[in-house]
């Protein structure tokens, strides 16, 4: 009897010790992360048979057990996958943001303005040389920016692929801890009792992880878990397999299981994101950015490749586009002009080449045909070299380089030639400016025969080249020999005294464009801007040395400034690389767009953190510590523990007076 | 299931919703500081959008405001040009208009070219305005003299005659000059008109040329023979009629008669002045006649003159008195004049005009050269010259009166278009404001109730981290 009072007492004393112990455990860890409050299973020790009755034998501490919530947990982890997601992604794009500074002063939106306002400026009064150099600092501030963007962009996308790597490692570290922890809590649970700390452990390690990468956790017999994301097994019972980020052919950051050559796409975490950002987002804007530039450049060009400088036609011009041997035999004659490597695209049209005699200023003007799927560049350097007073040669690089004899000059402006030229015997004067919209061949043709200024009712017929009659135009009794007469599209046409007849015909060619093909804005020949993208847009050294070289004019008087109509034109036109919009316009709706995506990113962190926070305050309700609690589990197990002394003290005290009655 | 609460919870409810608080101060603050609704795009994306597009529009209208205040100044120049020279030009109207009056003499005459010809430099200056450096009546050639007297003093242009447009709205151009050649060389072909006095008319068949070109009729040879014992002077040399014409002695009057001429006294023959005596007929042609030998009878007799024809510096050749369309000629402007020389009646030099096709220069270098009449023409000759060069100058006068108008035309396109600018610049700032910039009420509103909510979160956060079981037990 004694021994089971005896017993009795000391597994009263035993529990509701390993109980105090619990509760100190408990309340020294109330603020460890990821802590599950533990708990002494406490049940009534095993009914004995003595003296023909069934007695209790006290109290048994089972085992100490942790409170968890497994569906909670798991619910967590695809909280934290989802909100480190957005978090990174809120990050990146705030990045971006302040990369652009849209819409304030320095940005791209009023760089791209101020080019424009400084073009604006020098239309007023196009041959001051200040208002020149102002539009041309302003052209380069411009440039400056476009390529500061790209290298900010670039840079953007390489912190992301180092953080990327980081992260990688990261991972993989967890990984290894959790294989660890796999192994210590299969050995820890061989007794049969639970591992309530190591679990602890791991857990947070899982939670670290999942703010990082999506993860499936499935927990086997042996206590271990199997970690997997997309499929892929990342722990095993007793190892690791560690990720490894590569870069491909491309250029893309290729995440992968080492050894294993699958593409792992996690839709979690913030390695998520960062994928994103290096391998969409990121080479997206730049796209973009680079698309801008080169619409920008091309179109600029295009306005003004066919002006004329300030100093007068040229004397020597060099392409700044090179061209590339395509088949690799030496020579450039035999590749095509349309792929020839130059950065631009060719039309089929027509190239118009004026010389102008220094001396005599009398302009000669020649037209060479370009069609975009036959013309060769050779053909282009014979037809320039048939031009008298102008050579044309490629340079070992594959420059073009054009120049003219001494005392002569070339330029590229829109000219309507012949400007004079006979009909019959009469002799034909051209005067005005062609102001139609589309090049047009005129043809002059007599309806009768008579002399001009003498026979009445003597009618000359004007018609365009797709054979519409655009005027007529009476030379009989009543004309003045040498007159003008409006045609009606700017340009004027007189006849002098001699006969004609109706078989005879005088052609004329309205240019309104000096280059139809965009021949020179492919080969970047008289060109403001050099490059073709964001990383090598820059204002053309030849201009920049020399701002006389900048062609304002489109006729070849100074005080014209027509390149500059068509330049400011750009500024409001759409343009098919830029999904119609016009440049400020795009800029605006990309810096939008990131606005948008970084709102929408905050707004749906908001609410994940929200439903997060309620789950952890749902998993807290049930495994965390409630320090009161505790307090008051202390006191209770303290008078347990003082009731059970003083039990065993009453039960020795009895054993006492048996002994005395010995 | 009533929730459990925990304290470690407990601190981080407290915790989160001190730093929601704080970060809803630090974003207000920043508004109001600021003074902007949107410092980046994320904060309102729509918002951004718009404000970027705004601002393209707002530094679109401003440029186009500048462009217009900038070209002002050249169109008011030139406008108060063009006043000086047309001023200018009446007064060499007035002075030219004086010079046909007969009172004068060539002494006079002589002064008034003078005159004409320093108001001719000064409307050569006018013409050569410049302003900030820009010449402002060459077209868009502004960077060059246009108007300059070459070695013969004949100005030339060399200018253009194209339009210098300004934008000042989507594809609204306005052309801020006018070129010196509408100006100064304004052109209106008419034809061919002949002052006529030697009779040559225009032709029936076309002629071509430029501005004016003299014509040179020349008297040859005179033929016939005087009645009643009268004979010609130097053989007729000094004759300036041509073709036939009878020359009647009335014996008892004592006079003699040219055609339908005025009655001439024929003085005794002793008179020293009998020796020549001018007979003029009733186109002021001439004959002369040695009247020494006058042996009182009456008689008529026909006389015949016949000569030459040239235009400008070109060579004489005989005048065929049944030509409709004579062609003439003149190797230095390469002029092709096509006359009749049916009704040729004396000789004379006459001004053949291509009407239309001077400039204000050339009529004004005519009419000094007629007013210096180096020539010695008569004054009859002499007018009829002017009235041709007179309505080239009124021609060019109407010219510059136009381009007044069209230059006043564009200042007022510019000043309604800068008015225009202006209020839509207003409605703009006003939306891009409404868009972008905070309301300074609403922002130190919304700042101040950021700052008590954290006040309140700070305060009852700290109650109640601060109670514990701890507190009581002994």
């Amino acid at each position: 009897m004694s021994s089971i009072a005896l017993n009795i007492g000391i597994e009263g004393l035993l529990a509701a010790q390993t109980a105090l112990d619990t509760v100190g455990h408990n309340i020294a860890n109330a603020n460890t992360p990821g802590y599950s409050r533990q708990s002494v299973l406490i049940s009534a020790g095993p009914t004995q048979r003595f003296a023909g009755r069934l007695v209790g034998t006290g109290v048994r501490a089972e085992d100490i057990v942790s409170v968890r919530d497994l569906l909670v947990d798991r619910r967590i982890l695809s909280q934290r996958g989802l909100l480190g997601r957005l978090e990174a992604k809120s990050s990146t794009l705030s990045d971006i943001e302040s990369l652009m500074g849209e819409p304030g002063s320095g940005s791209l939106s009023s760089t791209v303005s101020g080019f424009f306002t400084g073009v604006s400026r020098l239309s007023a009064n196009p041959g001051d040389p200040v208002l020149r150099q102002d539009a041309l600092r302003a052209g380069v501030d411009m440039a400056d920016r476009f390529r500061a963007l790209e290298t900010g962009f670039q840079k953007l996308r390489k912190d992301a692929d180092a953080r990327l790597g980081a992260q990688v490692k990261q991972v993989n570290t967890f990984t290894r801890d959790i294989a660890t922890l796999n192994r210590a809590i299969a050995a820890a649970e061989l007794g049969g009792n639970q591992a309530n700390d190591l679990r602890d452990t791991r857990d947070e390690t899982l939670r670290s992880l999942s703010d990082l990468i999506d993860v499936n956790v499935v927990e086997r017999h042996d206590g271990s878990i199997a970690v997997s994301t997309r499929g892929q097994i990342l722990v095993s019972s007793t190892r690791n397999f560690e990720l490894e980020s590569t870069v491909s052919k491309q250029g893309e950051s290729i995440l992968h299981v080492r050894g294993s050559d699958q593409t792992l796409r996690p839709t979690g975490g913030s390695i998520a994101a960062f994928l994103e950002q290096v391998n969409e987002v990121l080479p997206q804007q730049i796209e973009k950015l680079n698309a801008l530039a080169k619409t920008l450049v091309h179109e600029v060009n295009k306005a003004h490749s066919t002006g004329v400088p300030a100093n007068g036609p040229f004397r020597s011009l060099e392409s700044t586009h090179a061209i590339t041997d395509g088949d690799g035999d030496g020579a450039y004659d035999d590749e095509l002009l349309s792929e020839s490597g130059l950065p631009f695209d060719i039309q089929d049209g027509q190239l118009s080449i004026s010389v102008t005699d220094r001396v005599t200023g009398d302009i000669e003007t020649v037209q060479i045909d370009i069609d975009a799927e036959e013309t060769t560049v050779g053909d282009v350097v014979s037809a320039l070299n048939g031009i008298p007073q102008l050579t044309a040669v490629i340079e070992g690089d594959g420059f073009l380089s054009l120049r003219a004899a001494e005392g002569y000059g070339f330029d590229f402006a829109a000219r309507s030639f012949p400007t004079s030229g006979t009909i019959g015997a009469s002799t034909v004067g051209i005067t005005g400016r062609y102001a139609g919209e589309a090049a047009s061949d005129l043809t002059f043709r007599p309806r009768s025969a008579g002399d001009v200024g003498a026979t009445a009712n003597l009618l000359v017929d004007v018609f365009d080249q797709s054979g519409d009659r655009l005027a007529t135009l009476d030379v009989g009794a009543g004309y003045v020999p040498g007159t003008e007469l409006d045609l009606g599209n700017g340009l004027k046409a007189s006849f002098g005294l001699g006969a004609i007849t109706n078989s005879d015909s005088f052609e004329l060619h309205a240019v309104a464009d000096g280059d139809t093909a965009n021949v020179l804005a492919a080969l970047g020949m008289n060109s403001l801007f050099e490059g073709s993208s964001a990383n090598d847009i820059a204002v053309s050294a030849r201009i920049l040395d020399d701002p006389r070289f900048f062609a304002a004019s489109a006729t070849g008087a100074d005080g014209d400034g027509g390149s500059l109509s068509a330049m400011l034109a750009v500024s409001e036109g759409s343009f098919d690389g830029l999904a119609g919009s016009s440049p400020v316009q795009f800029i605006g709706s990309v810096a939008a767009d990131i606005g948008f995506e970084r709102s929408s990113a905050e707004l749906a962190m908001d609410t994940e953190r929200a439903l997060h926070d309620g789950l952890v305050a749902q998993r807290d309700a049930r495994s965390g510590v409630n320090v009161d609690e505790e307090l008051v589990n202390m006191l209770r197990f303290q008078q347990a523990y003082q009731a059970s002394a003083k039990y065993i003290q009453v039960v020795n005290s009895l054993n006492d007076e048996i002994l005395r009655l010995l | 299931m009533p929730l459990r609460p925990t304290h470690a919870a407990l601190f981080g409810i407290v915790q989160a919703t001190l730093e929601r608080r704080l970060s809803e101060v630090v974003r207000a603050q920043g508004q109001a500081s600021s003074g902007k609704r949107i410092q980046r795009p994320s904060d309102d994306p729509v918002g951004a959008s718009l404000a970027i597009d705004l601002r393209g529009e707002q530094a679109l209208v401003a440029r186009w405001r500048e462009t217009a205040a900038t070209s002002r100044p050249y169109l008011d120049s030139a406008n108060s040009a063009l006043d000086s020279a047309q001023e200018l030009i009446g007064q060499i109207r007035a002075l030219a208009v004086q010079g046909l009056s007969a009172t004068m003499n060539g002494s006079d005459r002589d002064g008034l070219a003078n005159q004409i010809a320093s108001l001719k430099a000064s409307l050569l200056d006018v013409a050569n305005t410049s302003f900030d450096g820009k010449y402002l009546f060459g077209g868009t050639a502004s960077n060059a003299k246009p108007f300059t007297p070459g070695a013969d003093g004949k100005v030339s242009y060399r200018g253009n005659d194209d339009l210098h447009s300004v934008i000042l709205g989507l594809g609204v151009e306005v052309p801020i000059n006018v070129p010196g050649s509408d100006l100064f060389q304004a052109r209106d072909p008419r034809g061919l008109s002949i002052s006529g006095l030697s009779g040559v008319a225009v032709g029936n068949a076309p002629s071509q040329g430029e501005e004016w070109v003299n014509i040179d009729v020349r008297h040859d040879a005179t033929s016939g023979t005087p009645g009643s014992g009268m004979v010609l002077v130097n053989g007729g040399s000094t004759d300036s009629f041509l073709g036939s014409r009878d020359l009647v002695v009335d014996a008892t009057a004592g006079t003699v008669r040219f055609g339908n001429g005025p009655l001439v006294h024929l003085p005794d023959v002793a008179d020293p002045n009998a020796a020549d005596v001018l007979v003029r007929d009733e186109n002021g042609a001439v004959i002369h006649i040695d009247a020494r030998g006058f042996d009182g009878t009456s008689s008529t007799a026909t006389m015949t003159g016949t000569g030459s024809i040239r235009a400008g510096s070109g060579d004489f050749v005989a005048i065929d008195p049944s030509a409709t369309a004579f062609e003439l000629v003149d190797p230095t402007t390469d002029a092709i004049l096509r006359v009749d020389t049916t009704a040729v009646v004396r000789a004379t030099r006459d001004v053949a005009q291509f009407e239309g096709t001077s400039d204000v220069f050339s009529a004004i270098d005519g009419i000094i050269e007629d007013l210096r009449n180096d020539g010695n023409l008569s004054l009859d000759e002499t007018q009829a010259r002017m009235d041709a060069r007179l309505s080239e100058l009124i021609r060019n006068h109407d010219a510059i009166l136009t381009g007044i108008g069209r230059a006043s035309a564009s200042t007022q396109r510019l000043a309604s278009t800068d008015e225009r600018l202006s209020n839509q610049q207003l409605t703009v700032a006003g939306r891009l404001s409404q868009v972008e910039d905070i309301d300074i009420a609403e922002a130190i509103l919304a700042f101040t109730r950021a700052q008590q909510s954290l006040e309140l979160a700070q305060s009852t956060g700290a109650r109640l981290l601060q109670t514990s079981l701890l507190d009581y037990l002994r």
